[in-house]
């Protein structure tokens, strides 16, 4: 809950560090000189112990002839998002880096780097988002830059590492454990894993730099849910409250009660989908197919508050468009009460399958130093001791209304984090049914308002993946800057923690278990005559 | 001499059938509708039709091995139920070693695929083999033994329990014989890209499924025959209890599969070792003592 008394110690340390802090709302903005980053950032995360959650480039030259670069911490004891930014050359963009205090910056830096040109020192470099063949010198999010450019692309294809030492395993980017693509390269000795290497973003689609060059605020609530196809409407959500509190809105109560009933509908599906995929990773198909069943009742039960079974389009900045009635709040009601006594009747039996709960037991460890270092974010951080969750700690929607427990465990293993799913469903429930029963009159949606330029929003709602954070700069009409940071963006890091030392066998339930999200691809590994081929893409169409 | 032929054309034929109805119950299980009984036959027949892709240099190994263990199975086949008709112990022992060659060649098959994701399929195969077809071979040319001396007429305790242990042993065995989950480790689908399947497509794809249908028909048979020579007596009628008892148990490690989940390389073998060792030597001690006695 919010602590104002601590936003003192974040105002002294800008001004020790010479620079300055002002409060808005529930965020410390401290601005300070690019030298004097790394000391701020080691201040605030390992001596205030606060959850990093991710660092935003921002093209400011039209503004103040600038880049920028934000780093985005909460104080989760306090309440309090907390926001460092550092002003850099217009010419020649230049920040230290900050992971060798803060090591889950890596990939937030990189990303920078590829996509707006920012340099980072006191680090090894490489090209994370960006595919090999991209330009050097085109930075997409630059302001300069039009959305529709499309450099001609270099067929070809990339390795990433292949060892002579040990065996190589790759798996992906398509791969019938992977339900998105994406491709790890697992390095074996016999049938242990020894260690990984990572590559995603294949496909990056550029949302952000469409929402920022030709959508309206409004649009991009609906692009904002089409990010994810199972945790769209956190995205919708997270975006509207960002808006909505950089313009200072006063946004309907029953609106906030709505957005937080159809949050916890979408939670219950996404941790359904999530144990069923598991199941099915274990050889227990039986496991999959009822949990499955069961999440056919929320899926309709999503259909009756929103009218879509998934991607539910409700969301506007200033509220929702659709209301729940007496009727519908009394079929939920009913539904709720089935489904929790059918999930419970099924869960029982399932974890207790003697060749689940061994493959999930003591595999794909997580220690809970790790997760803290790595900001893990969710179910990945709470099965590793780490007690944290955006509703209850940074509250927003209607989550102040209701009570509930934030199941943590501290095994950090892959029964660990599907214990707290499977406790997660039931909180989901009773969070629902407490919405419902407090659920006050009024409008819906906020009509007249006008979002004034240049004003910043952050915010972070609890995905059923973990914290996911939107940052708006407010525009004219549409966002200046729209940064999305997705939970998975923050776990995925820990995986080489996980899967190391590992069976293969358990890599793919190691790897679900962070119940990952990604997006397409478009390249390929052969293995051809014993021999590991690469293959273009022109290739392949023929 | 009864004439086989036929009984063998049906062996051929019984476990598409079976898989499918396996297909039906596991789907009942899990409150699905699941495909028509027949889908397997459909499966294999399309598999058999679509234009062959021949990914690899060593297929024609694959077609001549897979070929091989279900002309091996089918000459199996044919040894068990002359062992179900007239109880002769070395019908069995034939039966056993077709068996052997039949399961080695349907093991290696893998091997000879340079595929990683086939070749990690084919080396867990072969450790669970070495575990499971020494205690499937031992405990069913045991039970042969056994199954010949009457011993329900025995009022000696130590004798039925030898001959439960043995049973349970095969049965244990030739459960795990069948490759069904948690013993499905070589086709683990998730750790290892569909296992050795991966590199298969058309006919030989429908080959190496349909010999792994007809090694599930064999082991089942193979615990049968003896179980119902122990129980009814060799002859014609026997043999048909055991055909009428076969699809009961396919129907029963079907039942058991949809249960379970998958287990491990490193964790299944072992287990199972320490299971077999177990029961095979109290089993054989019993019967010592009962010789010496």
């Amino acid at each position: 809950m919010l602590n104002l008394e601590e936003t003192t110690k974040y105002i002294e340390l800008a001004s020790k560090s010479g620079g300055q802090a002002k409060i808005e709302g529930d965020t410390v903005f401290i601005t300070i000189p690019p030298d004097r980053l790394v000391d701020v950032a080691d201040t605030i995360f390992n001596k205030y112990n606060t959850s990093f959650r991710v660092c935003a480039g921002v093209d400011e030259r039209p503004l103040n002839g600038h880049f920028s670069l934000v780093h985005l911490f909460t104080d989760d004891k306090a309440g309090l998002y907390v926001a460092v930014k550092t002003y850099l050359s217009g010419e020649s963009p230049v920040a230290p880096s900050i992971t060798s205090v803060v090591p889950a910056a890596d990939w937030c830096e990189m990303e920078a780097r590829d996509l707006l040109g920012i340099e980072f020192t006191g680090r090894e470099t490489y090209r994370l988002v960006l595919p090999p063949w991209w330009p050097s010198n085109l930075y997409p999010l630059r302001k300069e830059t039009p959305y529709n450019y499309r450099p001609e692309p270099r067929l070809e294809s990339e390795k990433l590492g292949y060892s002579r030492e040990y065996g190589v395993i790759p798996l992906g980017p398509y791969h019938p454990a992977l339900h998105e693509p994406e491709y790890f390269e697992l390095y074996v000795e016999g049938e242990r894993v020894v260690d990984v290497k990572y590559r995603g973003f294949h496909v990056h689609r550029g949302v952000e730099k469409l929402a920022e060059s030709r959508m309206s605020y409004q649009q991009v609530n609906f692009l904002a849910e089409r990010i994810c196809g199972i945790c769209g409407f956190v995205h919708s959500t997270c975006y509207a409250l960002a808006v909505e509190k950089a313009a200072k809105l006063d946004v309907p109560e029953r609106a906030q009660f709505i957005r937080s009933i159809v949050l916890e509908v979408e939670r219950i599906h996404s941790h359904l989908l999530l144990l069923g995929v598991a199941f099915h990773l274990l050889g227990y198909d039986a496991g999959f197919m009822h949990i499955w069943r069961i999440r056919e009742r929320v899926m309709q039960l999503a259909e009756l508050l929103t009218g879509s079974r998934k991607t539910y389009g409700i969301n506007l900045v200033g509220g929702v468009r659709r209301d729940v009635n007496e009727e519908k709040k009394q079929k939920t009601l009913e539904a709720l009460r089935e489904l929790g006594r059918e999930f419970k009747n099924f869960i029982e039996v399932a974890i207790s399958v003697p060749q689940v709960k061994k493959r999930l037991t003591r595999s794909g460890v997580l220690p809970r130093e790790e997760a803290v270092k790595l900001s893990v974010e969710g179910p990945v951080a709470r099965a590793s001791g780490v007690n944290k969750d955006a509703r209850r700690d940074l509250p927003y929607a209607a989550y102040k209304y209701v009570s509930f427990k934030v199941p943590v465990y501290t095994e950090g293993d892959n029964l660990a984090r599907v214990l707290v799913r499977v406790d997660e469903v039931f909180e989901s429930i009773s969070i629902i049914e407490q919405l419902l029963d407090k659920l006050p009159g009024g409008s819906i949606l906020l009509t007249d308002f006008e979002i004034p330029e240049g004003r910043v929003g952050v915010q972070v709602v609890e995905a059923p993946r973990g914290g996911d954070i939107h940052y708006v700069v407010t525009g004219k009409g549409a966002p200046y800057r729209w940064r999305v940071r997705a939970p998975t963006y923050a776990n995925i890091p820990a995986l080489r923690v996980m899967l190391r030392d590992q069976p293969l066998a358990d890599a793919p339930i190691t790897i679900a278990s962070i119940d990952p999200c990604f997006s397409c691809t478009d390249r390929v590994v052969v293995v051809r005559d014993g021999r590991i081929e690469e293959i273009k893409l022109t290739q392949l169409v023929k | 001499m009864y004439t086989l032929t036929p009984l063998i054309v049906l062996y051929a034929i019984i476990p598409v059938i079976l898989d499918g109805v396996e297909r039906k119950l596991k789907a009942a299980l899990q409150s699905r509708i699941g495909p028509p009984v027949a889908q397997t036959i459909y499966d294999l027949l399309k598999l058999v039709l679509v234009k062959e892709i021949k990914t690899q240099p060593t297929i024609l190994y694959v077609y001549l091995s897979l070929t091989s263990s279900i002309v091996t199975g089918l000459a199996s086949l044919y040894y068990i139920t002359l062992y179900a008709l007239r109880g002769d112990q070395v019908d069995m022992f034939y039966a056993l070693a077709l068996f052997a060659i039949t399961t080695s060649t349907h093991t290696v098959t893998p091997l000879i695929v340079p595929n990683p994701y086939s070749f990690i399929g084919g080396i867990r195969e072969v450790v669970l083999g070495v575990v499971n077809e020494a205690a499937l071979i031992t405990s069913i040319s045991l039970y042969t033994i056994m199954a010949q001396r009457s011993v329900l007429k025995s009022t000696q305790w130590v004798t039925i329990i030898a001959v439960a242990l043995v049973a349970l042993t095969a049965f244990i065995a030739s459960y795990v014989a069948s490759s069904r989950v948690p013993f499905d480790i070589a086709e683990a689908e998730p750790e290892v890209a569909s296992g050795i399947f991966v590199e298969f497509s058309g006919s030989v794809l429908a080959l190496n499924i349909y010999s792994l249908l007809l090694r599930r028909l064999i082991v089942k048979l193979l615990v049968l025959a003896p179980t119902v020579g122990l129980l009814y007596g060799f002859s014609l009628t026997g043999l048909l209890v055991v055909l009428l008892l076969l699809p009961a148990t396919w129907v029963t490690y079907a039942t058991v599969a949809v249960i379970l989940g998958r287990s491990r390389v490193d964790v299944a073998p072992l287990t199972l070792a320490k299971i077999y060792i177990a029961l095979i030597l109290i089993s054989i001690t019993v019967l010592l003592v009962q010789a010496y006695a």
